[in-house]
């Protein structure tokens, strides 16, 4: 983590001073113009809602055999983004990634917003939002239960239970940082709101001790959590006897696309969340870099899928399976989904290859939106294409968007990026405690070496 | 609060001056409660603090989360309601093996999480002051209880000798206020009021 050399020397209160400030200050211009196109967007999603729950599931331009549609690809893309926050928060942490620590406020951040987006979308999905907590087993009088045999209640849970301990374990994270805005906070209001979410937080020994304890135990909870998360959703769809479904390839292959799309929207809001907050000195172009370095890793493997799916099409000769891949997808009326989901997840990530574009930031970005786009249309491709041409060509059909299907999907855009900008006003958005930590030790550490 | 045990704390800039200053007060025989502004690695060796107990009752109520998730599934699938799903067994084990261990990390992290609250004694206060606002920020602080045949004075001593760049006396009667210690020259915070209300030194009547 090399810090620019025009600065000052990094001290703890430097630090704190840097973090903390846009807490303390009006926002400007350019947040004000962000968040009132979030909110305007935002509100697409509810007005959409709204209408749904009047007029019914038909708004959509969900239908037989298409069932799977906007929201089902819209639900797996957000999740998606979830999993890259829990990947640098929780795994990159048991793999003794200290460098995550910069970003890993930020990313987990966004996977507390992501996953509350995503759970939205099954609820909308289930065409009877106000009977929703049916998919909750408790004992009632018509003894109707879940079926756990079926992957979908899995998902119910692993979602769920996935959500709750996302926003604990960042909640948990953020009680030092809490505590340190708090005594720093000058207005009386501001300081009240910030004592009681710092819980009285002291920083005895003691207290460390546990909460270090707690810390990596949240990390080894949420790894399986959120790669059993995904997985099950991969294995709701590769147990559908429906042809571009049916592999066993899909648990890491959900995954590692996950983490490749997630990775993209972290780099997304990273890039211009440093300047915006005057954070360059600590989310560096050296983390940026290192995030682009496992996106293209994570890539690759999303690009050997590709193959191997084309591969196994042709291998299996299974008409259908040959049909779906080698015909519908590439040739077929979403061809144009197919080829840009090819061009932004194959062909433009190997610009990172070079040094040089990954350290471009503007560049960076651009191929972070490329990659966002691609992998929306992957799960697009992947759900909507497979059910439009299954195994039964009397039933094939057509899917297109209505208005609302745009709604829905903008305003989840517009809702994730409305509670990221309220996220970076309210909260550290970088972990002080952990990042005074690793530098100020490094620092005094090179001090010793530079005196001999 | 306001009777709280008299202490003396001294306030620490520099993190070696502190952890040494950490040993010596214990080596000396007192009873040092250590503030630190981040997690100070090595401190709790210093300090005698033994590892947190918090992981294996995590693990314990991991385990008894996926039994009752089990136990839940196999209830409702098997007992309450049999359904036939595809010609599978009532009780399809390895099905219910996803539910159960959601069901059973989810148990453990809310543990965790209550574990966590509990041990670091976490309650919403919208009242807390510290001894020093920057206790929180980059001051290292070192709280020598007053204990029978020691005085604050000679406290004040001790913690000067042991090179800490501020002092402040609590909770001993007229001894509140006399913070003694001569400004460090290398000190660059800590002046003024190193904490401006006795009846409210939560960073030490807890601990």
């Amino acid at each position: 983590m090399s810090a620019p050399h025009d600065l000052p020397p990094l001290t703890a209160k430097q630090l704190t001073d840097d973090v903390t400030a846009p807490l303390f200050k009006l926002p400007n211009l350019i947040w004000f113009h962000g968040f009132g196109l979030a909110q305007m967007l935002a509100v697409l999603l509810f007005v959409a809602i709204g209408c749904y729950c009047v007029e019914g599931y038909g708004i959509f331009g969900t239908n037989q055999p298409v069932n799977w549609g906007n929201d089902i690809t819209t639900y797996i893309f957000w999740i998606g983004i979830a999993v890259a926050g829990t990947l640098v928060s929780a795994i990159l942490f048991l793999f003794r990634q200290k460098w995550r620590t910069a970003i890993n406020r930020s990313t987990e951040g966004m996977t507390v917003m992501a996953i509350q987006i995503a759970g939205l979308f099954p609820l909308i999905h289930t065409g009877r939002p106000w009977v929703d907590f049916w998919l909750m087993p408790y004992p009632n009088d018509r003894y109707l239960w879940p079926n756990f045999k079926s992957p979908i209640v899995w998902d119910v849970f692993a979602l769920t239970a996935y959500a709750l301990c996302s926003i604990i374990f960042w909640y948990l994270g953020l009680v030092p940082d809490f505590a340190t805005v708090r005594d720093r906070a000058t207005r009386p209001w501001q300081r009240r709101i910030y004592s009681v979410l710092a819980m009285g937080w002291r920083g005895r020994a003691e207290d460390w001790n546990h909460f270090e304890r707690a810390y990596a135990q949240f990390a080894w909870i949420s790894t399986p959590l959120v790669l059993g998360m995904h997985s099950t959703i991969a294995i709701l769809a590769a147990v559908g006897k429906v042809s571009g479904w049916h592999t066993t390839i899909f648990a890491p292959y959900f995954v590692s696309g996950a983490i490749f799309g997630g990775l993209a929207m972290a780099i997304v809001l990273l890039v211009p969340m440093r300047s915006m907050l005057k954070l360059e000195r600590y989310i560096t172009v050296d983390h940026l870099e290192r995030l682009a370095k496992v996106m293209l890793a994570t890539g690759l493997l999303v690009a050997y899928v590709y193959v191997m799916e084309f591969f196994a099409a042709w291998y299996t000769e299974s008409p259908y399976e040959k049909h779906q891949f080698l015909v519908f997808r590439p040739t077929g009326e979403w061809a144009w989904g197919f080829w840009t989901m090819m061009t932004c997840n194959v062909a433009i990530p190997q610009l990172l290859w070079i040094k040089a574009v990954r350290r471009n930031l503007v560049a960076l970005f651009l191929i972070a939106i490329a990659v966002n786009v691609g992998m929306w249309f992957e799960r697009f491709v992947i759900i909507a294409l497979s059910v439009m041409h299954d195994a039964l060509p009397s039933t094939w059909g057509h899917y297109a968007f209505t208005g609302f299907d745009w709604m829905i999907l903008a305003g989840s855009f517009g809702l994730f990026f409305t509670m990221i900008l309220v996220f970076v006003r309210v909260a550290p958005v970088v972990s002080i405690a952990e990042l005074k930590a690793l530098l100020l030790r490094r620092s005094h550490r090179k001090e010793e070496a530079d005196h001999g | 609060m306001a009777d709280a045990a008299p202490f003396v704390a001294g306030f620490y800039l520099d993190q070696e001056r502190f952890v040494s200053a950490c040993a010596a007060a214990r080596k000396a025989g007192h009873q040092p409660i250590a503030f630190t502004p981040w997690p100070v690695h090595g401190l709790e060796h210093v300090l005698g603090i033994k590892r947190s107990f918090i992981g294996r009752p995590v693990l314990a109520i991991i385990l008894i989360g996926f039994a009752i998730g089990m136990h839940m599934e196999w209830f409702s699938m098997s007992q309450n309601w049999p359904l036939n799903v595809g010609g599978k067994p009532y009780f399809a084990w390895p099905t219910f093996l996803v539910v159960a261990l959601e069901t059973g990390l989810l148990f453990g992290a809310l543990t965790n999480f209550a574990l966590a609250f509990h041990t670091c004694k976490l309650l919403p206060n919208p009242d807390t002051r510290l001894l020093n606002d920057r206790m929180t920020d980059d001051t290292f602080t070192l709280v020598l209880p007053v204990r029978a045949g020691e005085t604050a004075e000679s406290l004040s001593a001790w913690l000067r000798a042991n090179r800490c760049e501020d002092i402040d006396v609590r909770g001993a009667g007229g001894l509140a206020g006399a913070a003694t210690a001569p400004p460090a020259p290398s000190s660059t915070t800590t002046t003024g009021e190193p904490g401006t209300d006795a009846h409210r030194h939560e960073g030490v009547t807890h601990g």
